[in-house]
């Protein structure tokens, strides 16, 4: 299980596996750890956005797994602001460090985050700050949308 | 204006051109080019009005701690004799923080950081805050008593997310981390008392 992007209809199938080695060699959780992903290279690590962005890539939108941004984060990065064209332009399916556990998300730069649920419903959008995405979404995001 | 102990270094990353990412410490001057920007630059230009936005997004929960103790009054007896004495005492503590700029409940990046706050806690953050009344307090022969004051303090870290209509230095987006302490509406100072000998 790992993140996999798709930008549109094209999925970014190389994701699977560099999410895959990411969470085989994570260490057991201590202090909260703090992940990037991006949606235009399909890169994971938990050392830094260095590895994982494009240098043009911005930030579409951070999730975390504690209420009011605390605990794991992840930072989603994308090739380009959200075009706001009423579809969602990014989509990444969250793996095991993430899935089930998005308490708090921030929408970045012109993205607007959803959360999408294993039974299909989904939540948002989130447009802000958001330390605390309610008791119905609480996790259960299994896949995360920005438009 | 305080500094922290540890400063949070900035990390301004450039972005939408494949170009550089750029990190200046708080307050330094470099040589800019094409691709790299110091802090005060970039929030000196949010303050001017120059970005389309500049927008503090908070990292982690708001973190509190006890402020440093400080000599809020005082009153020296040097009768041989136990007095009941009235003492008056005042003291006050504002915000610092890790940018290097003007970073007033009035600039841009104050109320944008003040905004935050209030979105993402739901709570009111208080730039300057003051106590102040008078006790009254036995003070024994040939001795000082002190009161100090403290102050239960907040800190927040988070990033500035500031967008340019048109690219500055190559670039639409620029991120700048940093750090505040303050307080929040509502955060107590804690009042204690000491007695010691008197110089009299």
């Amino acid at each position: 299980m790992g993140f996999l992007a798709k930008a549109g209809k094209a999925a970014v199938l190389g994701t699977v596996t560099a999410a895959v080695t990411a969470l085989l060699t994570a260490a057991p959780a201590q202090a909260a750890k703090h992940c990037d992903f991006s949606t235009s290279t399909g890169r994971y690590s938990c050392s830094g956005s260095g590895s994982v962005r494009n240098p043009g890539d911005v930030i579409g939108g951070k999730l975390f797994t504690g209420l009011d941004y605390s605990g794991d984060s992840l930072t989603i990065w994308v090739p380009r602001p959200c075009p706001k064209n009423d579809q969602v332009d990014y989509w990444v399916d969250l793996g095991g460090d993430m899935r089930n556990k998005v308490s708090s998300v921030q929408a970045w730069s012109s993205c607007w985050v959803w959360l999408y649920f294993a039974d299909g419903q989904r939540d948002g959008p989130y447009k802000g700050n958001e330390p605390d995405v309610g008791t119905w979404a609480n996790d259960r995001a299994v896949t995360v949308g920005l438009s | 204006m305080n500094t922290f102990a540890h400063r949070v270094v900035a990390v301004a990353v450039a972005a939408l051109t494949g170009t550089t990412i750029a990190i200046a410490a708080p307050g330094t001057a470099s040589a800019n080019h094409e691709g790299t920007a110091t802090t005060r630059e970039l929030l000196d230009l949010c303050n001017q009005g120059r970005t389309d936005s500049c927008d503090f997004r908070p990292s982690g929960g708001i973190s509190t701690f006890n402020g440093p103790r400080q000599l809020a009054g005082s009153s020296t007896n040097c009768t041989n004799f136990n007095q009941t004495r009235v003492i008056r005492y005042e003291a006050s503590q504002g915000t610092s923080h890790s940018f290097g700029v003007d970073f007033s409940a009035g600039s841009k990046i104050g109320k944008s950081f003040e905004w935050s706050i209030q979105t993402s806690y739901r709570r009111e953050w208080t730039w300057n805050d003051t106590t102040s009344d008078e006790l009254r307090q036995d003070v024994g022969p040939r001795s000082r008593v002190i009161i100090y004051a403290s102050k239960l303090r907040s800190r927040v870290s988070g990033t500035y997310e500031l967008h340019f209509g048109s690219r500055y230095k190559g670039h639409y987006y620029w991120y700048v981390n940093g750090q505040v302490e303050g307080q929040t509406r509502g955060q107590p100072w804690d009042m204690s008392s000491e007695q010691v000998r008197a110089s009299c």
